[in-house]
């Protein structure tokens, strides 16, 4: 299992279109994701209702844990789309 | 049981005037009684294929109504198809759906919203309006599949036939914007007043419709024959040949007078003294853009730009370039006039960094939120000065108070002026800035604004709610709105004095001047200008075909004379009454 920290810089936080953006990015992986906030504990990172229910502020801090053949390069990934004002790339 | 005695008479508030006789369409936003059945374990395969069958069928429904909006009002409103579909497709929702069927031997709607249950439990308790919000989303996409599950019609919009009547508890404006002209005849409400959003929108799209009429969605089955009369607010379900046949002949006499109306189009709106009032479209959706131009507008006197920003993001300069020069080409080279964003900060939640404000009305929004967020107030301007070479466009900027933020808005403008000089595109260089006179603060200083601006709008809807003191969307204290109280006269009058001494037009955009009581009224008070929903446009023009400067200004001088609202509108309606009646479009 991987595990990597990541804090949001999208400005406008996780709402629903980057939840979507992040959901199809992890949706690409064979390894299962799963990110964690606080006190939500490893919701499934493919799933856009849980994605959303983070509620991921900019400035928040998100846990990625992948596992599985892919694992390495997921966390990689899903950590630098996280990372990076993504909405505004797109 | 005869058809007569089934006849059922429903009362509400009439919200958009005209007839309409259709089959109700019952649009269920809440879910549906949900048996917590048990299935037997041999069942249970089949019980998942039936699940995934259904799932899959909501889904096609979305993508085509998505498409459908798309195409009729662009991909703004769209998005919130994509992002229901996103939701319906969910794995984790699937998933928890299918682990209650095969472990629980859940029924397939019990298992479905037992899961969309844990998930809104979630999402109620997250601390942002915005995401919260969604949870309508999440209600709707349930909602779809436990129909199809239940073996029921389809409720998607798009499967709306000509002829239906739509019955709804409460409708959202998103979702009147849905709702298509040519897809309905007429809309009842359980919920909603008069000058909700949601009425507004109807009476711009000439949708008959009644609102509050409390338990229409109940009492109305699906298929039932409904008359929808949005001048006298009453729904008739289930009607007796009589007033079937009574109706039928309302109804054409409705559509004679309508097609008298768009014959005289062409006419010019002139006082029998000579005196041209030029009628203008308010448009809050770029759909309406047909209908002004149908009924002879000459220009848009206010394009409410909000629209643009009720999507899941902020629109790019580009999108709304997209969008103004629609209505541009439409209309040149009659003017657009374009109102900068006028929200309240909760309307905005999913963009800005809000905080709850103890009076939103005198809050932070209008000019006050553009001044302090000027990217984006600069990214409207610019748009708007690009989208100006395709016509003409003016700069309409709401909530002002102070000249300060006339001042400050002003140098926003000319620096996206410059900017786009610098970076060497074309644009409107002769843009003219208007103000809304909204608080009674520009009516009362008109005279130091009229030195700096090119015209005023009187924006009467918020400018009554100012100058009384009333929020009209609270019942309690409703009833004290008055446009026609004589301090809001009073204040019009000023304004349009000033714009005559200064030469600058002044306009009028609430509703009241798409009321055929107040046209001979708001005439004589001095106004050239008004600007109104586009069905009104010809209604009001047989007015102002009908009267006279003279008697006008005899009037309007009456009317500030008097002590009251109630006194000014009996005075108007005793002089209007014999004039309406012989009118081609009958009695108001």
């Amino acid at each position: 299992m991987i595990q990597k920290t990541v804090v949001v810089k999208n400005r406008l936080g996780i709402h629903a279109r980057p939840a979507a953006i992040l959901v199809q990015g992890a949706s690409r992986f064979k390894a299962d994701v799963f990110l964690s906030k606080g006190e939500v504990q490893r919701i499934n990172g493919k799933s856009i209702m849980g994605v959303m229910m983070l509620a991921a502020e900019q400035g928040a801090e998100i846990i990625i844990e992948t596992e599985g053949e892919d694992a390495t390069e997921a966390a990689e990934a899903l950590g630098t789309l996280l990372g990076s004002d993504f909405e505004d790339q797109i | 049981m005869t058809q007569t005695e089934m006849h059922k008479r429903l009362s509400g508030i009439a919200a958009a005037p005209g007839i309409a006789i259709g089959r109700a369409f019952i649009y269920h936003k809440e879910v549906p009684h949900i048996a917590k059945r048990r299935i037997a374990s041999h069942q249970v395969e089949s019980e998942v294929e039936r699940f995934l069958q259904s799932l899959h069928q909501a889904g096609e429904e979305i993508r085509r109504t998505q498409r459908l909006v798309e195409m009729e009002q662009g991909a703004d409103l769209a998005q919130i198809f994509a992002a229901q579909l996103s939701m319906l497709e969910d794995v984790e929702v699937k998933e928890q759906t299918l682990v209650l069927i095969r472990q629980k031997c859940y029924s397939a709607e019990h298992a479905f919203s037992v899961t969309l249950q844990r998930m809104k439990r979630i999402f109620e308790r997250i601390e942002n309006d915005y995401l919260r919000d969604r949870l309508t989303d999440v209600m709707d996409i349930e909602n779809q599949v436990l129909i199809r599950l239940a073996g029921g019609d389809l409720q998607a919009l798009h499967s709306l036939r000509a002829n239906a009547v739509v019955v709804i508890h409460e409708l959202l404006p998103s979702e009147a914007a849905q709702l298509g002209r040519r897809f309905i005849k007429g809309l009842v409400t359980d919920i909603g007043g008069a000058t909700s959003h949601t009425s507004i929108i109807a009476r711009s799209m000439r949708l008959p419709t009644v609102v509050g009429t409390e338990n229409s969605s109940r009492e109305i089955r699906s298929g039932d024959i409904v008359i929808v009369d949005g001048n006298e607010g009453v729904v008739h379900v289930r009607p007796g040949l009589e007033v079937l046949r009574q109706y039928r002949n309302q109804l054409r006499r409705q559509v004679r007078r309508e097609r008298g109306l768009q014959a005289r189009r062409e006419l010019p709106a002139t006082t029998v003294d000579g005196r041209e009032i030029t009628l203008m479209a308010n448009i809050d959706l770029p759909v309406e853009i047909q209908a002004a131009v149908e009924h002879g507008a000459r220009g848009v006197g206010i394009y409410r730009t909000e629209f643009l920003y009720m999507g899941y993001r902020l629109p790019s300069e580009e999108e709304q370039i997209k969008s103004y020069e629609h209505i541009i080409e439409a209309l040149a080279p009659d003017p657009v006039v374009i109102r900068t964003i006028d929200l309240g900060g909760d309307k905005l939640s999913h963009v800005l960094d809000v905080t709850p404000e103890a009076n939103p009305f005198l809050g932070w929004r209008g000019i006050r939120i553009s001044l302090e967020t000027p990217d984006l107030f600069k990214t409207q301007l610019r748009a708007l000065l690009r989208a100006g070479i395709k016509g003409e466009v003016q700069l309409l900027l709401p909530m002002i108070s102070s000249l300060d933020e006339l001042r400050q808005a002003r140098a926003i403008f000319e620096e996206a002026k410059a900017e786009l000089r610098a970076e060497g595109r074309d644009f409107q260089e002769d843009c003219k800035i208007g103000v809304m006179v909204e608080v009674p603060s520009v009516g009362l200083m008109a005279d130091q604004f009229a030195r700096e601006i090119d015209f005023f709008s009187l924006g009467t809807n918020d400018l009554t709610q100012y100058a009384l003191a009333v929020d009209r969307g609270n019942a309690r204290v409703a009833g004290l709105y008055d446009t026609f109280h004589p301090a809001v006269l009073k204040l019009i009058k000023m304004v349009a004095d000033t714009g005559r001494q200064h030469g600058i037009p002044v306009s009028i955009c609430g509703e009241v001047a798409g009321d055929p009581l107040a046209t001979l009224l708001l005439v004589g008070l001095g106004l050239e200008s008004l600007s109104l929903s586009p069905g009104l446009i010809p209604e009001v023009k047989e007015i102002v075909r009908s009267i006279s400067l003279v008697e006008a200004d005899q009037i309007a001088a009456q009317c500030l004379e008097m002590a009251t609202g109630v006194a000014v509108r009996s005075r108007l309606e005793e002089v209007m009454q014999e004039r309406l009646s012989s009118l081609p479009f009958g009695s108001i």
